[in-house]
């Protein structure tokens, strides 16, 4: 996504808010101060035209008014006669064009002593005058409004307007003036009333002439809120202010009634009850009869030039912002570009592509800077890589180096399993298993005579190519001295010593040495500081070989290592390894340590030196599943199978006669059986003979020598049904060789064809429903039975070496206990 | 090795003497073979006379077991001698057969 749209849209956006913001308000300052000096303006607008209207009445109205009051005061000398009164009436009428019609109304009896009605009135009909006496039964004035409020009021008054039936409905009002004649008791006593009747139709037509805006009109009250003129004709005479806003429910206009006829003025805005728009309404009292004037025009008429004003500023705003945006538009583009070519040419540099070309900025300004900023990284960068792909080549060559440096210390440990394949009397493996770095585990083993076999295990405590040399260097010692020293104590002693001459860079090393008689069992070990080995004893529990606090090699000449005996009995495993077995660290940081490793090793049931070293390696690896291994890991595993038979040992008695001398004194012990077999099942019966000595002659308890004999008779079984039902073959050979009081080893021998029954193993929960698969159900027995048990195939025979410490031995009383669970 | 066969109410009793191997199994398994394929009911079987038991024997005991299982019947074994049944213990079989100390055990 480019950043250019980025950087305008908000560059615009803000101007734009920013312009939109002030405009408005300023806007609408000077819209609300324009329109209220407009709205003052309209004030003053209605006021001055009230005024006017109001002066044209008073013009017209004045003069009528004045000449009735004169004529009233006139009429206060009681010398006129009828007939001066009568001529009077009808001069006011001929004299005034504005007067239509007069009268002077007399008090009951008041000009003519025994006349009730005394009222001469002159009136227009067409061109004439008419005079004629008012009065009568019919027409009682002194009821009437015009005769009664004057008296009441003692001033002249303006009746209510109505409408003349005679002279062709035309709006006219009467002005009424009483007058007084001095009593002969002095007092002034009211005798009567002088009017003047004049129409309204000019009144009506001033009215009807204003122009207030476009549609604004002019209405008139009297002064019981009667409309005497308004545009609607409907209301004029017929309907009140007040009427009005009863009917429209209009509580303002009623206010406005109320106060109007009060005398009272104001401008006011207002919904116009015609049309619902809003609208002003003004309204001040005439000087004439108590009457009101009122204006009402339309708002919007007023504020028409305004609204105009205000529309035609809004679209010159927004050109203009179209103009600014698009300004700020083309002035961010611009301003943004390099920094967009900048940022394509950082995108193509992160991608890989130093070469580049950096876009060229001229100007010296933020831009410039930055691309010389860049130009410089970019520099920096290639220079850096070239150093580095430099050393990698270097590192990954050095690499190389230690890996094959690696590769020929492996290769210098025996790898080759099994050693010796011809020899029957043990059973050997070892395992190395390299951590990432460069270790320095070792383990060894070789024959130092025929008899005695040295096995070997150590560690250098340290890592990398030294430790690689001190251990390649340790392992050809051990070799040379090995073959010069009697015993491992003897061999530690004198390579420390030879390890610690000249050991600039203060190395050490921790070693295990065994060297074992193959004749009898007797080991002899020696311990420079190494982990104790475990020995697993047939019907025991696993434990470590008991070894003496010695120091480790190397670190300091002149130290004399002790050796120790231990007797292996036939099927006991001897377990070695070195501490990165047992500090192997799992994922969560614990370590493997020396009571796991006891229990699988006792948990393994291995019948083979390679058994026990994959499962304890099966179980490390499992342990350390996820983790880094930091250190070697190394087993070296041996089995003591049967000290050498006597045919060996016969055989190899002339090359060394001390070895056959000891295995002669080993053997007065010692009774051997021998037995022969056809190849029928009737060998089983013979086999009960065979072994029936041994029972009777109390060698054997009866457990051991039912168990002897059903070892053997599976086997028999096994070899005469698969291996003789083939065809081939001749026979069994048995030698059981027996040790009283602690063991027995059988040699099975037989020229069927070659079958391992060793490898042979059956779960027992598979038997019940696997009916038909009993295959292995006896050599499980056999290998359940015996303690140690081995197949080779040699000389065209199955040979297999059993051995089995007897269950009643004194010193292996849980032995029965342990089968039995 | 002799074998002879009783009837109780509910279940047949198979007693053996002698030894148990390769050689004597195949007559026993054919006897049980052939009370198998009659009308067989709960079965016992008495080795309070074996001396000596193979895995010859150890197989006629379970194909026994295995077919009077299929059918629903039942086999119980009595009177084990010490080594004998220590061979059914080491072939793991004690945990599978059911297996009683005498002849009235297994009748009750």
């Amino acid at each position: 996504m480019s950043i250019k749209p980025g950087i305008t849209f908000k560059a615009v956006s803000l101007f734009l808010l920013l312009s939109v913001s002030i405009l408005t308000a300023v806007h609408l300052y000077s819209y609300l101060v324009s329109r209220r000096i407009i709205v003052d303006m309209a004030e003053q607008n209605s006021r001055g035209i009230g005024g006017t209207i109001v002066h044209q009445i008073a013009a017209r109205i004045t003069p009528v008014e004045t000449i009735i009051r004169n004529i009233a005061a006139t009429l206060e000398n009681p010398d006129l006669s009828d007939e001066a009164i009568f001529e009077l009436t009808r001069s006011i009428v001929a004299r005034n064009e504005a007067i239509f019609a007069s009268a002077v109304a007399f008090e009951p009896y008041a000009m003519i002593d025994d006349q009730l009605y005394f009222a001469p009135y002159s009136y227009r009909s067409g061109d004439q005058i008419v005079t004629k006496q008012l009065g009568g039964a019919d027409y009682r004035y002194f009821h009437q409004d015009w005769y009664q409020l004057p008296r009441l009021l003692d001033r002249g008054v303006w009746t209510e307007p109505y409408y003349d039936t005679g002279g062709g409905d035309i709006l006219m009002a009467t002005y009424a003036v009483p007058f007084y004649r001095t009593h002969k008791d002095g007092s002034r006593q009211p005798v009567g009333v002088v009017t003047a009747d004049i129409s309204l139709a000019w009144l009506q037509q001033l009215l009807a002439g204003i122009e207030l805006y476009d549609s604004g009109y002019a209405a008139l009250l009297s002064s019981s809120g009667m409309f005497l003129y308004h545009p609607d004709q409907q209301l004029v005479l017929n309907e009140t202010i007040f009427s009005l806003a009863e009917s429209l429910g209009d509580r303002e206009l009623w206010e406005i009634g109320k106060d109007a006829i009060a005398g009272g003025s104001g401008f006011l805005e207002r919904v116009s009850y015609q049309n619902r728009q809003p609208s002003f309404f003004y309204y001040r009292p005439l000087p004439v009869g108590d009457w009101s004037l009122c204006f009402l025009f339309p708002r919007a008429e007023v504020l028409r030039d305004i609204t105009g004003l205000t529309r035609t500023t809004l679209v010159i705003n927004l050109l203009g912002f179209l103009v600014l945006a698009l300004a700020i538009t083309w002035l961010t583009r611009r301003l943004t570009r390099p920094l967009i070519n900048l940022s394509h040419a950082a995108r193509s540099i992160a991608g890989g592509n130093l070469e580049t070309p950096m876009p060229t900025h001229g100007g010296n300004d933020e831009l410039g800077q930055l691309t010389v900023s860049f130009s410089e990284m970019q520099r920096s960068l290639r220079d850096h890589i070239e150093q580095l792909t430099e050393t990698t080549a270097s590192k990954e060559r050095i690499e190389a180096e230690l890996r094959i440096a690696r590769n020929i210390q492996m290769s210098i440990l025996p790898k080759l399993f099994p050693p010796y394949p011809e020899r029957s009397e043990f059973d050997i493996f070892a395992s190395i298993k390299p951590a990432r770095e460069i270790g320095g585990d070792l383990y060894d083993f070789f024959f130092l005579d025929q008899h005695h076999f040295c096995f070997l295990i150590g560690d250098v405590s340290d890592k990398g190519v030294p430790a690689a040399f001190f251990m390649a260097v340790t392992k050809t010692l051990l070799k040379v001295v090995a073959d010069q020293y009697p015993d491992p104590g003897a061999i530690l002693t004198k390579v420390n010593n030879d390890l610690a001459e000249g050991n600039e860079s203060c190395m050490f090393v921790t070693l295990f040495i065994g060297v074992l008689d193959l004749r009898t069992g007797r080991l002899v070990t020696g311990n420079a500081g190494h982990n104790p080995p475990v020995r697993l004893a047939a019907g025991t529990e696993p434990a470590l070989l008991p070894s003496p606090q010695e120091p480790l090699a190397g670190a300091m000449s002149g130290i004399t290592y002790t050796s120790q005996e231990v007797l292996l009995a036939p099927g006991d495993f001897l377990f070695l390894y070195t501490d990165g077995v047992t500090e192997a660290v799992s994922a969560d940081g614990t370590f493997y340590g020396e009571e796991r490793l006891l229990r699988e090793i006792s948990a393994a049931g291995a019948q083979r030196a390679e058994q026990l070293v994959g499962a304890v390696d099966r179980s490390v690896n499992d342990f350390c599943s996820g983790a880094e291994q930091f250190d070697d890991i190394t087993m070296l595993c041996l089995r003591f199978i049967a000290p050498t038979d006597r045919e060996t040992t016969a055989a190899t008695a002339d090359e060394n006669a001390a070895s056959a001398t000891l295995a002669a004194t080993g053997e007065r012990d010692t009774i051997t059986v021998e037995l022969r077999f056809g190849t029928k099942l009737t060998a089983l019966d013979d086999l009960v003979g065979g072994l029936a000595p041994l029972k009777t002659d109390g060698q054997l308890t009866e457990r051991d020598h039912y168990q002897m004999r059903l070892a053997l008779d599976e086997l028999i079984t096994n070899t005469v049904s698969y291996g003789f039902a083939t065809g081939t073959g001749s026979g069994i050979e048995v030698t059981i060789t027996l040790w009283p009081g602690h063991r027995y080893r059988i040699v099975y021998r037989d020229d069927a064809p070659p079958f391992d029954p060793v490898t042979v193993s059956v779960d027992p929960e598979q038997r019940s429903t696997e009916a038909a698969n009993f295959g292995g159900l006896g050599i499980s027995l056999v290998t359940t039975i015996m303690d140690a048990i081995d197949y080779r195939w040699k000389d065209g025979h199955n040979v297999i070496t059993m051995t089995k410490n007897l269950t009643d031995r004194p010193d292996n009383d849980n032995q029965h206990h342990r089968e039995m669970a | 090795m002799k074998y002879t066969w009783t009837s109780e109410a509910d279940c047949d009793i198979l007693e053996i003497s002698g030894n148990l191997d390769s050689n004597s199994a195949p007559a026993v398994s054919q006897c049980l073979d052939e009370y198998c394929a009659g009308t067989p009911r709960n079965l016992i079987i008495d080795l309070a006379q074996v001396d000596y038991i193979s895995s010859a024997g150890l197989r006629v005991v379970i194909k026994v077991n295995h077919t009077q299982t299929a059918t629903g019947k039942k086999v119980m074994l009595c009177g084990l001698k010490e080594y004998v049944r220590e061979v059914f213990d080491m072939a793991g079989l004690s945990r599978i057969l059911d297996i009683r100390d005498d002849r009235q055990a297994a009748l009750a």
